[in-house]
């Protein structure tokens, strides 16, 4: 029953020779010690954009949404391409925990509860955009359907924007109980290597006196792979709602069947740029090259590579059957993308999108870390300007060619733009100093199948098959 | 028992099964009664004539004028059930190999002792894009309508504005390009299947692991960008050739890839009871059965987008799509049947953990999903060619000759692989060890 | 407190070594009143006989009234207590309520089961737990046996023989 094998080809995902208590040591050394000049540097400078984010939030409200440059018929612009930006990027988190764990991936367990939080975060960013595209943001509770003095007056239950405010607050709440779920076991380990009774207490507030007894751990392990069995088709909805937003009206260039899996896919591929984009820093920040290894980076770059692809299908799909569908509104649409005043954002997109992932066909610049940076960036790039196509580019020429326009956003749209990113940066290097970054309990799990000091252990038990003969563990073997 | 060997009662059984297939399509054309053989009775269409001539004018527009014949004959039962029964088959090998290819690049362990099957479904493709070759060859007439060049003479009463349009796709030279670049890398990609996975029987090496991952990266691109998206535009929508949706290749892909799993479960199960694949257990059977339901649920994920946003925005160039099979009197009770088929009954069967490791409950579903997706695809492409109603016994009739068919194929080629259970695979131990 | 009780502590270092132990203490007869260990052991559960969480159950049955509470909301105020037409579709125009419903399905489900399983576990925000052992959540397992009245001394001997026969390699008394 306790089989540890697994086939000596696969990349060890543990390197170093760890031991139980080494891991718990490593992963919990970061949060730990002084506070590093570095990441109070970081965090100062995250906090000031943030800082920003609150100021260019207090100036629309005060002066209104004319401080933006959404008008006519351009009524989404920044703000909506934001919202669904930050939104794709927080699906990898979910897709790493949930779909991973159905799928039984193991290299999931060094980068799940990073990815996580960067989920949380990234909806907690997006959140801001509609609220604040509301403009009277203090009438906000009016989306909630609740019975109100106003008459038995409802909220439309036949929008996609309504659909919307339930999948996003779903999806932030569900996210939210997976990952502190995962988390309460870890800061029980934290709470006992905790030397101070402060942190002792603080520690033991959040892991809810977690024992790890069988039963607990038992009940543990079910609510996890139920909680990710729900998320899963969560995190396909949340997305999927998000494109209704656009797909079910009638403007030429949003309304298109492929748009939910296309969506969903396109979310994915720019959540793993930005999960790439943080761990390759944190990785080396906080000394965890041995649990988030080369393996995993080459893992991830593959899901880019097939995302970044199923992307580009559907690209080349939409741009086909506009054409194919006869109606010159939904061909205009698409020939006003590739080469209408905004054609530099259109092809910055497919050039990002499509074509730069399959460097990732080659297996030497799938674990080149400098080339998966430089790729996390160049993609998160490219899926901002995505959405950026499909939201400004439809909307800026409608049927009337008087109400034509070249939108630009406004300092207020790019200060809260900035400002998001900082507020998502300040709450992510909190997380690295206060939180476990790395899933210790789940990382243990796997040591035993997928460190390196068992590899060979392994091979023994199938060096008889003719197919191992002449495999060594050694540096390279695996590919 | 590490090889399979084709016996003569399983022979029978298929003979069987043909035959009865022979039985149910001469009863069907016999039974023949043009726009009534869904069952419904005289009077009941009486009541509803008036709302489906409405329907029928607005969907079949353009077959009226070019088909020259009002109400579908047996031979175009006959046509539109074969075409269909041959684009389902052809599919669910499709299926075959993107379950091969995916399972593969992904470093799949679990499924290296039933790859073999799925690798022998892969081969009646070949069979399988003949047939389809015959009927574009001979009855491309009445098949598409855009073959019809009256359709493109400017002036003239038949001609369509639309069609004029896409004729730079929807034409002869175009067609028959892109099906004989289809055929050529369908039967590329199952060669090289092939001969990769059956060479490593005899003669295992790690060179001949890392091409099969190669040969799976490649073939699943071809079918991405080539394949599944020529292969639904010109061979299944261009049938209602007004109609389009960028979801239909997807969820014709899903579909197939479902129905290819549920045979291939089938066939595992076949396999048990002869007492082959000695190490397959529930564990393996579970996982089929996680996929079968996961692949259900994307599969109605697909269907429900594409449907939803099209009611949703009610454009009558998309609805008309729906409108014809919508229809009580002709498609509903297939079409409604069709989701609770493919999605309700597996998904409420196959929730809980106990039922995937059920024999006889993965069964059952798996023959629903077979039957469910072949009701979707019936709906894909018949309904313009039949607008009244055409679901019978043709349809089941010719469905059991052409599975026969397609399991002789599978049986016949499964019986010359020497190495069933993969044995000699680098991940083998890995699937012997599943434990879940 | 008064609460406390005894125990009887094994510590291991390997879970191979303390399944194995489980298995074979239980064989002799000998009730494990718990298992501690810093990850999720499989089949640890098997092993000390616990009963199959039924967590999954609440699951179903939380998502269930979810999906019920959204559906009938909706139908309610669409087509009772103010129907209004949206853009020409039907009053009750089941196709888009498909989102919403399956957003509260999943939302009820995962709140109704999170807090089922804190409640299950007793676990909650400040609980001052009973720690056998520091090191069960960093790199030891631990088994204990309770000591109530019952258990003389020659238990507590045999015991402690059997768990280092089986490779435990502290065992010793702690009353938490």
């Amino acid at each position: 029953m306790a089989s540890h094998f697994e086939s000596p080809l696969r990349e060890p995902l543990i390197n170093g020779n760890k031991t139980y208590k080494d891991i718990t040591r490593d992963i919990v050394a970061p949060t730990t010690g002084k506070i590093q000049p570095k990441w109070a540097f970081w965090t100062a400078i995250s906090a000031a954009f943030a800082g920003l984010f609150v100021f260019c939030i207090v100036w629309e409200v005060i002066f209104g949404i004319g401080t933006w440059g959404a008008n006519k018929t351009v009524g989404w612009a920044w703000d909506i391409t934001n919202f669904v930006w930050w939104i794709g990027i927080g699906h990898a988190g979910t897709l790493i925990s949930a779909i991973l764990l159905l799928f039984r991936q193991k290299w999931r367990t060094g980068v799940n509860r990073a990815a996580e939080a960067m989920t949380i975060f990234a909806v907690v960013c997006a959140g801001q955009f509609p609220i604040f595209h509301m403009g009277r943001v203090w009438d906000a509770f009016f989306i909630f359907p609740y019975p109100n003095t106003r008459g038995p007056l409802w909220v439309n239950f036949t929008s996609p924007l309504l659909w919307d405010v339930f999948a996003i607050s779903t999806y932030f709440t569900v996210s939210l109980l997976f990952w502190y779920t995962g988390l309460v076991p870890d800061f029980a380990t934290m709470r006992d290597q905790s030397k101070t009774p402060g942190r002792w207490k603080f520690y033991n507030f959040l892991s809810f006196g977690w024992i790890g007894t069988a039963k607990h751990w038992e009940r543990w392990e079910s609510l996890s792979l139920i909680l990710a069995g729900l998320s899963t088709p969560l995190v396909l909805s949340v997305h999927t709602i998000v494109s209704f937003d656009f797909a079910t009206s009638v403007v030429p260039g949003w309304h298109t069947t492929i748009m939910p899996p296309y969506f969903v896919a396109g979310a994915v591929f720019s959540g793993f740029a930005m999960v790439l984009t943080l761990m390759i820093v944190a990785r080396h920040i906080m000394n965890l090259q041995d649990y988030i290894t080369l393996a995993h980076i080459e893992s991830m770059n593959k899901i880019m590579l097939l995302t970044g692809t199923i992307v580009g299908i559907a690209y080349l799909t939409e741009l086909f059957v506009a054409w194919y569908s006869g109606s010159i509104y939904e061909s205009y649409a698409f020939a006003n993308r590739a080469s209408g005043p905004y054609w530099w954002a259109y092809w910055s997109m497919m050039f990002c999108n499509l074509v730069s992932p399959q460097v990732f066909w080659f297996r030497k610049l799938r674990r080149n870390i400098a080339v998966t940076f430089f790729m996390s960036i160049l993609i998160n790039i490219g899926m901002w300007f995505e959405r950026f196509v499909i939201i400004v580019i439809s909307l800026h020429r409608d049927y009337l060619p008087s109400s034509w326009l070249y939108y630009s956003p406004t300092w207020v749209e790019i200060g809260i733009f900035v400002g998001t990113g900082g507020l998502f940066m300040t709450l992510f290097l909190m997380f690295c100093r206060f939180f476990p970054a790395i899933a210790i309990a789940e990382v243990k799990s796997i040591l035993k199948v997928s460190g390196d000091q068992y590899r060979q252990k392994q091979l023994d038990e199938v060096s008889s098959m003719e197919v191992y003969k002449e495999t060594t563990v050694t540096k390279g073997a695996w590919d | 028992m590490n090889t399979y060997i084709f016996d003569s009662s399983t022979k029978k059984n298929i003979l069987i099964a043909f035959g009865i297939g022979v039985l149910l399509l001469l009863i069907g054309i016999f039974s023949y009664n043009s726009g009534a053989s869904t069952g419904h009775g005289d009077d009941k269409h009486a009541v509803h004539a008036s709302a489906k001539d409405a329907t029928h004018t607005t969907v079949t527009e353009g077959a009226e004028h070019g088909h020259g014949h009002e109400a579908p004959t047996v031979r175009t039962a006959l046509i539109a059930n074969s075409y269909n029964v041959f684009y389902y088959f052809f599919y669910i090998a499709l299926g075959a190999i993107f379950i091969l290819a995916a399972a593969n690049v992904a470093w799949g362990g679990w499924q290296i002792q039933v790859q073999k099957i799925t690798l022998a479904m892969t081969v009646p493709i070949v069979v399988f894009l003949a047939l389809l070759f015959v009927m574009f060859f001979a009855f491309n007439h009445d098949i598409f309508h855009w073959t019809h060049e009256s359709l493109y003479v400017k002036g003239s009463d038949t001609f369509d504005e639309v069609l004029n349009i896409k004729k730079d796709f929807l034409n002869m030279k175009t067609f028959w390009a892109f099906t004989i670049v289809i055929a050529i890398s369908c039967v590329w990609i199952v060669i090289k299947f092939w001969n990769t996975l059956t060479k490593m029987d005899t003669n295992p090496s790690r060179k001949l692991f890392s091409s099969s991952r190669v040969v799976s990266a490649v073939s699943i691109v071809v079918i991405s960008f080539l394949i599944n998206t020529f292969a639904t535009w010109l061979w299944s929508m261009s049938i209602q050739p007004h109609w389009y949706s960028t979801m239909f290749t997807w969820n014709t892909m899903a579909g197939a890839c479902v129905a290819a799993l549920s045979i291939m479960l089938l066939f595992m199960h076949y396999l048990k009871a002869k007492g082959y694949l000695p190490n397959v257990n529930e564990n393996h059977e579970h996982d089929v059965a996680k996929l079968m339901f996961a692949i259900s649920i994307f599969w109605c994920y697909t269907w429900f987008a594409q449907y939803m946003l099209i009611w949703y925005a009610n454009i009558p160039e998309e609805t008309e799509y729906f409108r014809l099979r919508r229809n009580l009197d002709n498609y509903g009770i297939l079409f409604h049947g069709s989701w609770v088929m493919n999605f309700i009954i597996p998904f409420f069967v196959l929730m809980t953990r106990n039922a995937k490791r059920k024999k006889a409950i993965t069964i059952f579903c798996a023959i629903v999903i077979i039957l469910g997706q072949f009701g979707a695809f019936f709906l894909m492409n018949c309904p313009p060619l039949l607008p009244k109603g055409g679901f019978g016994l043709i349809s089941i009739g010719l469905l059991l000759i052409f599975g026969s068919i397609f399991t002789y194929i599978t049986l016949m080629m499964l019986a010359k692989v020497k190495d069933l259970s993969s044995t000699t695979h680098p991940y083998y131990k890995e699937s012997y060890n599943l434990h879940i | 407190m008064s609460d406390t009780k005894k125990y009887l502590v094994g510590i291991f270092d390997d879970d191979d070594v303390l399944l194995h132990a489980v298995k074979d203490i239980r064989k002799s007869g000998y009730e494990i009143t718990d298992a501690y260990t810093p990850f999720p052991v499989h089949g640890l559960e098997h092993a000390l006989g616990l009963e199959p969480t039924r967590i999954h159950a609440a699951g179903f049955i939380f998502g269930a009234t979810g999906f019920t509470v959204a559906l009938s909301m909706i139908t309610f105020i669409n087509l009772f207590n103010y129907p209004t037409d949206f853009g020409g579709k039907p009053y009750w125009g089941l196709l888009a309520y498909v989102p919403i419903t399956f957003e509260h399905t999943v939302l009820f489900s995962a709140i109704g089961m999170t807090v089922s399983f804190y409640y299950l576990c007793k676990l909650w925000p400040g609980k001052t737990p009973k720690i056998i052992d520091e090191r069960t959540t960093d790199h030891l397992f631990a088994l204990t046996f309770e000591l109530d009245s019952t258990k003389d001394a020659n238990y507590v001997n045999t015991v402690s023989e059997l768990l280092k026969k089986e490779g435990a390699i502290e065992v010793y008394q702690k009353e938490v």
